[in-house]
């Protein structure tokens, strides 16, 4: 079966439109109003299948583990600690309520909030830059971040301290690939894939200051932090979520603010000047936000790549382009993309492989699936 | 209510080239107004140094009286409406989302029903609501500019400004999206500003024609004033014979067949003062 | 297929490609510096279950769920003198700091379900557990890291 069609055919489904027929007495434009009308409920009902997808992904991951709980136990326990009626005297639930609620809880949260978070940059990315391939990981901002954070953990090299140290040291570095792609698009107009091309470039060139910087410290800590860079969800704790969830979800919010703005820049800068947009200021605040967002979530978590890649493709086949959809279902698939990881991972490869490979083996397949099967001419 | 568009003394150039050299241009009554002129003579730019998409080097645009350079861009878009020559979208939405982005002046974060009704409206108006739920990319590049026009008309503007509408269309389109644009501009009272490349269709539906050549207006006035065979002679470097119909000029080419592929026509020969 | 379309898939392989040269570069490094806290260790276990003597092997393997915490599951199989199979297993688990300051014990399996308590533990580095007693009703059991 060609993908091609394979691909038409979800998108014919996804247009109820086609079945409607035109009624007796109805003008041209009520019938258009109409159709109109049934579009905006399909992708409604996408989206709340999106979240239905999500709670059940979601429930499924949170009883998953190498320690041994039953399904229903694991909400049992949850429903405790939510209730405050763990019994302190029983060492089975304490035990419980230790593994579910301080262990697999912010291991699965953290994995929902860097979904949302990367997903919805990688669609906001992809609209601003006109560019399909875009995101913060093939712009090498990711990387950037790392390099940053990286510095902040290996050498001591701080702004400020702590936690915010951290994000605000990945922040400064991140800003360097974002400038740099600013710069790179007004002077040169390179096409997408030539703007990636010079994205990876630039990852590997952090990826490459990195690696030295990591031959220079302990070596127990590197190969530590090398294991984390690579993209870990597995080393969070409460302590980290309330960071890792407000950049994340603060982001979300600010893009999604923007998402009308998007829009416009879709039909090309003058077009969009012409609505009222100051493109230039547009473009400098969505990168500001799309780093903060990277860095935020690289600071904890390491390079997650291919989620901001892959989850809009797929979630404009089911709800179209328009922003104001798809950034919020982007978001969920990001989330859900990255459950779907991590049960993956731990059903079939062992808990031990950083999420970041399995994104990248699960991501790039589809992903290439998605380029092949394309059949307008977006390049 | 008209707004007057006014341009003083504008200049635009790149580093040595000039494009044009102190242009003025004032125009106060609505109606249909043609801007005509060679290839690369700056129509395109002229036209985004009206609607401030664009900084002239030098000179000033007044909108309504404004200096435009003190407009906010989102000021400009309740004026003016663009409709640019090619659709250059990255991800196509369907035909009505494409159109309804023209309402994005008007209304808030999200569409409401009255900005779908006006959206379909502009859509019956250009004969295209059984392409509305069609993906855009879909359409032929005919059909992409019929929807950009309608997307103009959608926003409802004071001032429409499009760049070459009829460039893919066939002669009946030609003709009727001219005479939709005269019309609304009479209806409305509102300007409308069209780069036009065929003189004929130009010449029969215009209020006004604007010809320039050399980083200059060469003709501005009625159709009569404007189309003779002398201005398309130093213009076009054509012979043409002027005839009347409808009680508007129309030209006749007279081809010279001993000029040879490989030598410039007449008025690119010469240069910007 | 258009030029742009190779090179965008060119692009896709080139990320793939690089994640799993990370990938294996991590799996090697990993190899050579293992994770510390991992550990899969062996006891030795004497003890006594109603009067009579018992012994047998314990293991600790590790269960992992998140990296900030350290869990360890005991398995104990022994029997006593009488041949009757004792076997009791437990979890531990560490907190974040790597040093035994948070341990619980859980309740163990009996064949006749007792309640056991843990009444020793020691840990070594990496909250590495080097031996360990247990008692109960009628249950007395001490393990200790078999030593190579």
């Amino acid at each position: 079966m060609n993908i091609g069609n394979l691909l038409s055919e979800i998108k014919g489904r996804a247009s109820l439109s086609k079945t409607l027929v035109m009624e007796e007495g109805e003008s041209d434009e009520e019938f258009v109003f109409r159709e109109y009308k049934v579009a905006r409920r399909s992708k409604v009902l996408f989206i709340a299948g999106f979240v239905a997808l999500f709670m059940v992904l979601l429930g499924y991951k949170i009883t998953l583990g190498e320690y041994d709980i039953g399904f229903v136990e694991v909400y049992e326990t949850l429903w405790k600690h939510i209730t405050g009626t763990i019994d302190p005297n029983s060492k089975i639930e304490l035990m419980n309520d230790n593994v579910v609620w301080d262990q697999r809880l912010p291991r699965v949260l953290t994995a929902i909030v860097v979904g949302v978070g990367l997903a919805a940059a990688g669609a906001a990315m992809q609209s601003m830059m006109k560019n399909p391939l875009a995101d913060p990981y093939t712009t090498g901002i990711s990387s950037g971040a790392l390099f940053g954070a990286t510095l902040a953990m290996t050498l001591g090299l701080y702004i400020v301290s702590g936690y915010y140290g951290r994000v605000l040291n990945a922040f400064v570095f991140a800003l360097v690939p974002a400038l740099f792609i600013i710069t790179l698009s007004k002077w040169k107009k390179p096409s997408p894939a030539m703007m990636i091309l010079v994205g990876i470039a630039i990852m590997y060139i952090f990826n490459a200051f990195q690696s030295y910087m990591m031959l220079r410290a302990d070596p127990n800590a590197a190969a530590s932090v090398y294991t984390w860079s690579v993209g870990s969800i597995g080393m969070t704790t409460w302590e980290q979520i309330p960071i890792i969830g407000i950049i994340s979800l603060l982001g979300f919010a600010a893009l999604f603010i923007m998402t009308r703005t998007l829009n416009a820049l879709n039909s090309g800068d003058a077009y969009a000047k012409s609505l009222g947009i100051n493109v230039d200021r547009v473009r400098i605040v969505c990168l500001i936000i799309i780093s903060v967002i990277a860095a935020g979530i690289v600071s904890f978590t390491g390079i997650i790549g291919f989620i901001g890649l892959v989850s809009p493709h797929i979630a404009r086949i089911f709800v179209g382009s328009d922003n104001r959809i798809l950034l919020p279902a982007s978001a969920l698939l990001g989330a859900c993309m990255m459950l779907i990881c991590d049960i993956v991972s731990f059903l079939i490869i062992g808990a031990t492989l950083q999420i970041g490979i399995v994104t990248a083996m699960i991501g790039g397949p589809i992903f290439m699936l998605i380029l092949i099967a394309q059949q307008k001419e977006v390049w | 209510m008209t707004v007057k568009i006014e341009a003083k003394g504008l200049g635009l150039g790149y580093g040595d080239i000039r494009i044009w050299n102190d242009l003025n241009l004032e125009i106060a009554e609505p109606g249909l107004v043609g801007i005509l002129g060679p290839n690369g003579v700056g129509k395109s730019t002229f036209m985004y140094a009206l609607n401030k998409i664009l900084e002239p080097t030098e000179g000033t645009v007044y909108l309504g009286g404004q200096d435009i350079r003190y407009m906010d861009y989102k000021d400009v878009a309740k004026t003016v409406a663009y409709v640019p020559q090619q659709s250059n979208e990255t991800f196509a939405m369907s035909v009505l989302d494409t159109v309804l982005m023209g309402r994005y002046p008007i209304s808030g974060f999200t569409t409401s029903e009255e900005d779908v009704k006006v959206a379909i409206r502009c859509l019956k108006m250009m004969n295209l609501t059984d392409l509305a739920m069609r993906n855009f990319n879909e359409l032929s590049a005919g059909q992409h500019q019929k929807v950009m026009i309608a997307r103009g008309l959608a926003q409802e503007p004071q001032i429409l400004m499009l760049d070459e509408p009829t460039s893919n269309l066939d002669i009946y389109h030609q003709v009727y999206v001219m005479k939709l644009l005269r019309d609304i501009a009479k209806e409305q009272g509102i300007i409308v500003l069209v780069i036009c490349h065929d003189l004929n269709v130009a010449s029969r539906f215009a209020d006004r024609l604007i010809l320039l050549s050399n980083g200059a207006i060469v003709a501005d006035g009625t159709s009569k004033e404007v189309i003779t065979a002398e201005n398309i002679k130093n213009v076009y470097g054509m012979d043409a014979e002027v005839v009347e119909s409808d009680g508007r000029p129309y030209i006749i080419y007279h081809v010279d067949e001993s000029v040879r592929m490989g030598e410039s026509p007449a008025y690119e020969k010469k240069e910007v003062p | 297929m258009k030029p742009g379309m190779i090179a965008a898939i060119g692009v896709a392989a080139a990320l793939m490609i690089g994640a799993f040269m990370l990938y294996a570069t991590a799996d090697l490094m990993s190899e050579m510096n293992p994770d510390p806290y991992d550990h899969y260790v062996e006891y030795v276990v004497i003890g006594e279950y109603e009067g009579n003597p018992l012994s047998g092997t314990a293991v600790c393997d590790t269960l992992r769920e998140n990296g900030a915490f350290h869990n360890y599951r005991f398995n104990i199989d022994a029997a006593d003198s009488e041949g009757n199979p004792v076997s009791q297993s437990f979890t531990v688990i560490f907190g974040p700091d790597g040093t035994p300051d948070f341990f619980i014990e859980s309740d163990g399996e009996y064949i006749q379900e007792f309640d056991g308590q843990v009444t020793r533990i020691s840990v070594g580095e990496m909250c590495k557990v080097t031996g360990f007693s247990l008692e109960s009703e009628g249950l007395r059991i001490s393990a200790q890291e078999v030593q190579e």
